[in-house]
């Protein structure tokens, strides 16, 4: 127990944090490096020692100019000995990349400086990639705005024919409804990818739960003379009920929409090794490998003058990826030009649960038998 | 009476601006759904000036731009760009002027013949 309480040896902490550490001497050579300091700029730790540390890793600004070391803030810092802090400070790697650090430099009692460095790159992606996302989603909900501004700004306008206004209302009306479709998409897929959506799972048929996938795009079928075929095996399962229809139903709704007139959608269920899976086939003009590819990013849709398939808010599949992967599934997507699509949706189930109810079982084995008054 | 060509993929946005071109400025308006589409038109129709939406699938609206400043019957038809993105003026050389999307359709008329000198 005693050796359980004896305190870390300092430099063992130095040289195991995650954090980049170095420190220069006043002459500008580093003194010592810990090992994240060499992995963010590609060295052995032990061959930095030694080296000039402006000289190695900071020689050139962000631009490719030089970086004379009189004009680094590191020069400054040891002689005034005040810290310093670079955020967001390229880097140059020994295989000549940059990497983008944020840098502290503070002065050591004992003279020269120890100077902090961690790599900022993850954070800066994940900041671009919520800017292009906020950029996408001014783009999608602008455009539809736009036409339903458009539309009851000249609703007014005198000389029109009645055709013309009644043409602007249903641009009106229609944008409007694609604008709510919109808001709703967007707010569920952050609010699934956030994990902030808890899954309500209950046992269901195969059977049951295609015949309610395809009762709610009926409907569409009929309208767009496409017929639904239910192929489904005798597996029942757990899962969000409303979840998973809703997932079925994004995809069969997408299979109607790229349908031929007169073609045929299947939704077939089958018991995979340790999953189910669940197919939804079309008889579409499919994807190429390369649009394959992006079906799944964020307000992706291919370049289409097919209204009908515009229609949607391109979030769908985004959406229905994230909420299986919320179940420890996923959507894959296999297609031919022209031989259709297919995409199949993997719900892992535990073996026994294919026969008997997790819940139920532990209730029944589990739970002390407590005597029951009635009996 | 002027004739503008609309080239555009949305087709709620080629109504509105129909009715904005025809009703409110008192113009004529043909209309084409993609760039290509809007070259053939153009041969067809001689419009007295052409706007382009620049985001469109294919042949997008510089392209199509370029494609009219190619095409030795088309080449001199004034050119206006419809786009959401602030444009960079390297395009200046290419087309005679850029409206700002969304567009004012009350305006329309008054903007394209703002941007093209047009007595009104």
């Amino acid at each position: 127990m005693t050796d359980a309480l004896r305190p870390a040896d300092p430099s063992d902490i130095i040289a195991s944090v995650p954090l980049g550490i170095i420190t220069m001497e006043p002459s500008g050579l580093i003194g010592f490096a810990n090992r994240a300091a060499g992995d963010i700029l590609d060295w052995n730790a032990e061959d930095l020692v030694g080296r000039n540390l402006h000289e190695t890793a900071h020689y050139r600004r962000a631009d490719g100019t030089a970086y004379p070391f009189a004009l680094c803030p590191h020069a400054a810092a040891l002689n005034d000995r005040k810290p310093r802090t670079l955020d967001r400070e390229t880097l140059w790697r020994r295989d000549g990349t940059s990497v983008i650090c944020d840098v502290t430099a503070s002065a050591l009692d004992g003279g020269g400086l120890a100077i902090t460095l961690r790599d900022a790159s993850a954070r800066l992606e994940l900041a671009r990639a919520q800017e292009e996302f906020v950029g996408m989603v001014s783009h999608e909900l602008r455009t539809p705005l736009a036409s339903l501004l458009g539309a009851l700004t000249l609703i007014d306008v005198e000389g029109m024919g009645t055709d013309q206004r009644e043409s602007l209302i249903g641009i009106a009306q229609r944008n409007a409804k694609r604008l709510a479709r919109l808001v709703d998409d967007i707010l569920d897929l952050e609010k699934v990818r956030a994990g902030a959506v808890s899954l309500t799972r209950e046992e269901m048929t195969a059977q049951s739960l295609s015949e309610s996938a395809i009762d709610a795009v009926a409907g569409t079928a009929l309208a767009h003379d496409v017929s639904l075929i239910i192929d489904a095996d005798g597996s029942s399962f757990w899962a969000d009920r409303l979840r998973l229809e809703q997932v079925l139903t994004n995809l069969l709704d997408n299979a109607i929409k790229h349908s031929p007139k007169g073609g045929k959608v299947t939704l077939r269920v089958r018991k995979g090794p340790a999953s189910v899976l669940m197919d939804v086939i079309d008889e579409g003009p499919g994807l190429a490998p390369e649009q394959l590819k992006r079906v799944f990013d964020r307000f992706w849709q291919e370049d289409s003058s097919n209204q009908r398939v515009r229609q949607g808010s391109g979030l769908g599949l985004t959406i229905s990826q994230a909420i299986m992967e919320l179940h420890g599934g996923a959507i894959t997507g296999s297609s031919e030009v022209g031989k259709g699509m297919c995409f199949t949706v993997r719900l892992p189930v535990r073996a026994q649960d294919l026969k008997v109810p997790v819940d139920l079982r532990s209730q029944k084995g589990g739970a002390p038998h407590a005597t029951n008054p009635v009996d | 009476m002027r004739r503008i060509l609309l080239i555009d993929d949305e087709p709620d946005i080629r109504a509105i601006a129909r009715v904005a071109i025809e009703v409110v400025a008192g113009w004529e308006c043909v209309e084409a759904d993609s760039g290509l589409a809007g070259l053939e038109v153009a041969l067809d129709t001689r419009p007295d000036a052409v706007l382009i939406d620049v985001m469109m699938p294919g042949l997008d609206g510089i392209g199509t731009a370029s494609a009219f400043r190619a095409d030795k019957d088309l080449r001199d038809l004034p050119l206006i760009l419809l786009t959401a993105m602030s444009m960079d003026d390297h395009h200046e050389w290419l087309v005679d002027g850029v409206l700002a999307k969304p567009f004012d359709p009350m305006t329309l008329g008054k903007d394209i013949a703002r941007i093209l000198r047009w007595d009104t």
